[in-house]
């Protein structure tokens, strides 16, 4: 009797709990949406700017942009994400996927979404690109930025080349079929070449700048002499909008968007503990520790309009 | 009735007893009960205009997936239990572990609770009644596996861990075997 009283006193619970849940239920869910309404996303542009979909590993490819892209697409696409949050810690890398990038940041805006960077420690050169294309910009007194300008490296080991005996030949279609050989000198026209593409290169860095920041392009030349600034130097010259951190920006893009009260961050391209390991464009890959430095690594701290190999 | 409250306050002599008198029959209703009652509640409420349909067929779904899950694990179980040295039967087994899925019950007054709190109150609540639901069942498993085939309580718990370190072991093989398969050769 004692066992099926206490049966019947846990029923009439559930019973209670399963009714409750009826009436109940879908307000709670209506009003978790309307909280889950008011995000904030947040998307990662970590490393070195490399276009396409990066470099190989075991769990397929990384660190390219086609990555971030697609979150940006996703953050465009998704109705609860009210803002973005670019937050930016690279030296710069290959100029089209800077400007890849940076044009798909345009996209997003218009559709609408406020766009807001935040700079970690560096965001320099194509990190400064794709930043300059957005509604305000955030940087820490301490970050490093500008580096406005554009190379393209050339090597010459024709003298290292003679020393050990080795002797390249080509046979080529054109004269300037093999511009930047490392394996002589570059001719005074090659180097005019080289340097038309150059110019050619800077002044659409330029022209994105003065766009985005709202410049005159002849100020922003002056600016642009590839040197790096500090966070707080950037804000003197204008090419930063405020001095916080990323919990600052957080707040002045939920502003920005109209949002009230704190806003749910959606974080895309965050690593996972399995990716550092496994991936191929972290330090910390086997690949990159077995094999070490035997590819031709040129040093990339500007937007090049290069292939890494050739 | 008793039957389902000697296995929420008396498990192990509860599972000896089911298992010895074979109860198919009240371990199939102790079981879909177990199982329909917190899906009628979470659909009740989760559903929100189009995601009525699809949530139907989740948990039209999850109840077949646990019938099967129900069936085939009573089986594999026996099996392990036998290569351990059990003794007993295998319907025996598939009869105690019907009764194992009860706590599940509970769940539905404390998620209605959950719903109610705000913000992150919702989902530490939630995943402490999980959690704790999750526990209790997989003791009350372990007592039917000991009840049913007469184990000690640590081979009843190695009989009940031994297909997930059999999986385990066999995507370490698998992970190794890739992973040597995708390494560069080395050359100088």
């Amino acid at each position: 009797m004692f066992k099926k009283s206490v049966i019947l006193v846990i029923a009439a619970v559930i019973v209670v709990s399963v009714a409750a849940a009826a009436f109940w239920g879908p307000a709670a869910k209506q009003r978790t949406m309307a909280r889950e309404q008011n995000k904030i996303a947040i998307v990662y542009i970590d490393g070195v700017i490399i276009g396409g979909r990066g470099q190989g590993s075991l769990l397929g490819g990384s660190g390219g942009t086609d990555a971030i892209i697609r979150q940006i697409h996703e953050a465009r696409d998704d109705a609860s994400v009210k803002a973005v949050i670019l937050r930016i810690n690279s030296p710069g890398g290959s100029a089209p996927a800077s400007q890849e990038v940076a044009d798909e940041v345009k996209k997003l805006k218009a559709s609408g979404k406020p766009v807001v960077t935040s700079m970690a420690d560096v965001a320099a050169s194509g990190g400064y690109w794709i930043a300059a294309v957005t509604d305000k910009i955030y940087a820490n007194p301490a970050t490093m930025t500008g580096s406005i300008g554009v190379y393209i490296p050339y090597a010459n080991w024709e003298e290292l080349y003679n020393k050990i005996g080795i002797r390249q030949e080509k046979i080529k279609s054109g004269p300037h079929k093999d511009i930047l050989s490392p394996d002589r000198q570059m001719t005074t026209e090659e180097r005019a070449i080289i340097q038309t593409m150059v110019d050619d290169l800077y002044d659409q860095f330029v022209t994105v700048v003065a766009d985005g920041r709202h410049m005159d392009p002849a100020k922003v030349r002056q600016l642009a002499d590839g040197r790096v600034y500090t966070g707080s130097q950037a804000k003197q010259v204008g090419l930063v909008d405020e001095l916080g951190t990323m919990y600052d920006a957080i707040d002045g893009t939920a502003q920005l968007a109209g949002i009230q009260g704190k806003p749910q961050i959606k974080e895309y391209g965050k690593q996972s503990p399995w990716q550092m390991v496994f991936g191929s464009n972290s330090q910390f890959s086997l690949e990159n520790i077995l094999s070490g430095q035997l590819k031709n690594e040129l040093p990339i701290t500007a937007p090049l309009a290069l292939p890494e190999k050739w | 009735m008793e039957n389902l409250y000697d296995v929420l306050f008396r498990p192990a002599a509860a599972m000896r007893q089911i298992a010895a008198a074979r109860m198919i029959g009240q371990a199939m209703a102790a079981f879909l009960l177990s199982v329909l009652i917190p899906a009628v509640a979470a659909y009740f409420a989760f559903r929100t205009g189009s995601m009525a349909k699809l949530l139907s067929l989740v948990l039209v779904g999850q109840t077949l997936g646990s019938l099967l899950f129900w069936f085939c694990g009573s089986a594999t179980l026996s099996l392990i239990a036998e290569f351990f040295g059990g003794r007993g039967t295998a319907v025996g087994l598939f009869a105690a572990l019907g009764f194992t899925h009860a706590p599940r019950i509970f769940a539905v007054p404390f998620l209605v609770l959950a719903m109610l709190l705000p913000g992150i109150g919702s989902t530490v609540m939630t995943a402490i009644v999980s959690l704790a639901i999750l526990f209790w069942t997989l003791t009350l498993d372990v007592l039917a596996i000991k009840g049913a085939y007469e184990l000690t309580g640590a081979k009843a718990v190695l009989v009940l861990m031994t297909p997930l370190l059999v999986v385990g072991a066999a995507a370490i093989v698998f992970l190794v075997f890739v992973g040597t398969a995708f390494l560069p050769g080395w050359g100088w």
